[in-house]
């Protein structure tokens, strides 16, 4: 079986039990990344997967296609809501703002790096600016909009970017000081 | 590259995966398939509602006519009035009117023929005048007389011109009603599943709490058995009653709507138990349609929109040992899960007047709930209609 997404979604909606295995199969691993860059405790991200599954089964009928992706693209949204309001409930989001600022070079540019470790990266990044960094660089969102979510200024959305990625060049750097050592 | 090398990030991560948790799908796959749901109940409460709603429409389209109030005038003399909300126009002849708290005119002593010779009409019954020749009272006057003493009527005289135009009560008169109200009736869902782990109904761990022991790594990959249960409180509400023209009015005010939420599990050693309590606030806006309104008693139907918001959720996580032991609180929980939600409501009520201004009234109805499409799971997700007992006290300001 390996049906397109609007087809996909078209048996998810009419409760096709293979059609949602299918379904389970295709986007189960991505999902599992996109909510890992979310929550770093693997008891939480079983559950929340688990009841994202459900959310997008139960609510297949809201989704419209809109092209090749789309289908992805709803899924990974529905995590990530899912991965925030258990941050939110079990207040995980704490941004820190006492930490002296980094300085990033201009001229940065990213390398060759597996994704795998550029996701561990971000996994290894403190909750609110793994957070603010997710939903603006994978959601797209603005930091207006990411304040409104995370109950913040847009002032201390932007700067949790910015600590965010001047944090996450560092990583980068050491990692690549350790490779040409190894 | 600059500033803008997080751009490529997305691209490079597009198709990165990881493995799913072990024991996911069975997990979703047994929620889905064990998920049950108290159909009979469901079933009875939607009749109910239907059945509500259908009496409500039959009655406002086959009440009976108001009973139609009647002119009298004596041509040249009385015409006898019982007092009610009269428009009196220009006449010919003068009426004089009278009533149960007036005092009537007396007939003319000798006999007050009129220049038509037609006889003066009676007076009614509560009065306790007795016609002066002693004949029954006509029919007319007879179908006055059982009108209520708050009605207004006059008696026609066939041949003569009715001068005074037909009175109309609008019941409930314009004014403005203050209510109390309780729905006792407790609507409950439940669902019972089966998986692994400890199901994510059941918190262990309140917000902020950093140390405290994992007790869902205690319990990962076992097999476990848990029933929800969601019912809704007793439900108050404060409303106020604007009557406006045309037998309508319009309600509004606030209601506090307490749903619980109790999750049972047993997982590994454990007997686990939630209870959430979440509260929900909420505005409605309902138009009333008075159908009958006799001396005491009443009917009406009522129905509009209502918009809820939660404004306090308390949970609570105790757990005990299946080997024997006590029963220990491990977490508790005040974060307000945000929510709100429209609701639409359509109701038939009775309604006795105790006293001139205030009422006992009872309302049947179903509400049909619309929650969002993240809503936590409740009632109003689990039971999306709902058949209810309204009962309360109106009282009228003026």
């Amino acid at each position: 079986m390996n049906p397109d997404e609007q087809e996909l979604s078209r048996l998810v909606r009419s409760k096709d039990p293979d059609g949602i295995r299918c379904f389970y199969d295709r986007y189960a691993g991505y999902l599992a990344a996109v909510c890992s860059r979310y929550l770093t405790s693997e008891a939480d991200v079983e559950d929340t997967l688990q009841e994202s599954f459900l959310l997008m089964i139960d609510h297949m009928g809201r989704f419209e296609y809109r092209g090749a992706g789309s289908l992805k693209a709803w899924a990974s949204r529905i995590v990530a809501n899912q991965s925030l309001k258990l941050l939110r409930k079990n207040g995980r989001l704490t941004f820190l703002e006492d930490l002296p600022d980094l300085e990033e070079e201009e001229d940065f540019s990213l390398p060759d790096i597996p994704p795998g470790v550029i996701q561990e990266m971000i996994r290894s990044l403190p909750d609110g600016y793994r957070t603010v960094f997710n939903l603006f660089v994978f959601e797209k969102k603005s930091h207006k909009e990411i304040a409104a979510l995370l109950g913040i200024k847009a002032d201390s959305s932007a700067s949790q970017f910015f600590r965010a990625r001047a944090a996450l060049v560092k990583k980068i750097k050491d990692y690549l000081k350790e490779q040409n050592n190894g | 590259m600059g500033k803008n090398w997080t751009d490529r990030l997305p691209d490079l991560l597009q198709d990165y995966q990881e493995a799913p948790p072990e024991g996911l799908w069975d997990a979703v796959s047994s929620r889905m398939v064990s998920r049950k749901r108290r159909i009979p109940a469901a079933v009875w409460y939607v009749a109910g509602g239907l059945a509500a709603a259908a009496a409500a429409v039959l009655l406002l389209f086959l009440r009976p006519s108001a009973p139609v109030p009647s002119v009298t005038v004596v041509p040249g003399d009385l015409a006898q009035v019982t007092p009610g909300p009269v428009i009196p126009e220009p006449v010919p002849t003068t009426p004089v009117i009278s009533g149960p708290n007036r005092e009537s005119p007396a007939p003319k002593s000798d006999g007050g023929v009129p220049e038509n010779g037609t006889p003066p009409a009676k007076t009614g019954q509560n009065d306790g005048d007795v016609p002066e020749n002693g004949t029954p009272p006509s029919p007319e006057q007879e179908m006055a007389d059982q009108v209520g003493h708050d009605e207004a009527s006059v008696t026609v005289i066939p041949g003569s011109e009715p001068v005074i135009p037909r009175t109309e009560r609008e019941s409930p008169a314009p004014g403005l009603r203050v209510t109390l109200a309780s729905s006792g009736m407790q609507q409950h869902a439940s669902a019972t599943t089966q998986g692994y782990g400890l199901p994510s109904g059941i918190i262990t761990k309140a917000s902020g709490e950093q140390d405290a022991p994992d007790y869902r790594m205690l319990g990962r990959n076992k097999p476990s058995t848990a029933d929800t249960r969601y019912s809704r409180l007793p439900r108050w509400s404060l409303g106020v009653n604007i009557g406006l023209p045309f037998r309508l009015s319009l309600e509004t005010g606030l209601v506090l709507s307490p749903l619980r939420t109790t999750a049972v599990a047993e997982v590994g050693s454990y007997h686990y138990e939630t209870r959430t309590d979440q509260y929900y606030l909420g505005i409605p806006l309902y138009l009333q349609y008075s159908i009958w309104e006799g001396r005491r008693l009443g009917v009406y139907a009522s129905g509009g929109p209502m918009y809820q918001f939660a404004v306090a959720t308390r949970t609570r996580t105790t757990t005990t040992p299946l080997s024997g032991g006590n029963t220990q609180t491990i977490a508790e929980d005040k974060t307000l899960c945000r929510d709100a939600l429209w609701s639409a409501n359509l109701a038939l009520g009775l309604q006795f007047r105790l006293f001139q201004h205030s009422a006992l009234f009872v309302q049947p109805g179903v509400t049909w709930y619309f929650p969002g499409p993240e809503a936590p799971q409740s009632l109003y997700t689990e039971q999306r209609t709902a058949f209810e007992l309204t009962f309360g006290y109106r009282v009228q300001l003026f």
